[in-house]
């Protein structure tokens, strides 16, 4: 079902694309928010898990029709720890977006530790009701 | 003659549905690493640190209501518990197409390294995480001995 993939609004990019340890941009390592992604009839919803980063850390950057979102964890606890299974470490994730999103009106919330972005349907790609004229 | 087997069936859709929504970053390397991917099915990941007063555990609980959330002490036992609440779907007219973050109950307990005052604990949640930060008991704090002079 091709047709399906095409029409799917947002994809993940390709990892070449993404940071690897060689990169300049971000050489450190990083790792992939959770997201849910939901298709409502004003546009799209998604909502990332970045948990223990700044709302300062986190960007989101729309580049031709690449969403990238960014965020980082700095540490906090400044002394001696005993057990540990998170540290200091960057969130990044890549979606393409396609056409049918205007994204020149993106709006992004920060709660709990979860970045809100909703991205609305270009007004082209919204449903239109024609009007019928009377000959 | 056609014969039909709903197993194979469901097969397909659900093949289908995979290269619908197909992640690229995961065909080609594997499994992404997520923060709660890394350390199997405990969740919430923490960290637990001390110095000679205090401990701290930091939790990575995003998107609660942090009043939903539940710790408990009990000598140099903490347990963190709460509910990640369905978040709504199909049913008001949204159309999922990622669905990867976490619902539902947990609970996780874990050994602090010390004793700590069940009367001096205090918790709060920001960005995500919850940091809870314990008093040690007079005895679970070291002492300095003072070294006489014979």
């Amino acid at each position: 079902m091709t047709t399906e993939a095409t029409n799917a609004p947002v994809r993940t990019v390709q990892a070449e694309s993404a940071p690897r340890g060689e990169a300049t941009r971000a050489p450190e390592r990083f790792v992939t928010p959770r997201v849910d992604i939901h298709e409502t009839k004003e546009g799209l919803q998604i909502a990332a898990e970045l948990p223990g980063a700044a709302k300062d850390s986190i960007s989101v950057v729309v580049n031709e029709d690449v969403l990238t979102i960014e965020g980082r964890i700095e540490p906090s606890w400044q002394g001696a720890y005993t057990h540990r299974e998170w540290g200091p470490t960057a969130y990044f994730r890549q979606f393409a977006i396609g056409e049918r999103l205007d994204r020149t009106r993106i709006h992004a919330e920060w709660k709990h530790g979860v970045l809100h972005l909703r991205l609305p349907f270009a007004e082209a790609a919204k449903p239109r009701q024609i009007a019928i004229q009377v000959a | 003659m056609f014969t039909f087997d709903p197993f194979r069936n469901f097969e397909m859709v659900r093949r289908e549905l995979d290269r619908a929504f197909e992640d690229l970053a995961t065909a080609s390397t594997g499994r992404r690493p997520t923060l709660t991917g890394m350390m199997g099915s405990a969740y919430p990941l923490l960290n637990i640190g001390q110095d000679n007063e205090r401990v701290v555990v930091e939790a990575l609980v995003p998107g609660i209501d942090p009043e939903k959330i539940e710790v408990k002490v009990l000598g140099d036992e903490l347990a963190i518990s709460g509910t990640l609440e369905p978040r709504a779907g199909a049913e008001d007219g949204r159309e999922a197409h990622r669905r990867e973050r976490l619902e539902g109950g947990f609970l996780r307990s874990v050994k602090l390294p010390a004793e700590v005052d069940p009367d001096r604990v205090t918790a709060e949640y920001r960005d995500g995480v919850l940091r809870i930060t314990a008093d040690k008991t007079e005895q679970a704090r070291p002492r300095r001995i003072q070294v006489a002079v014979a």
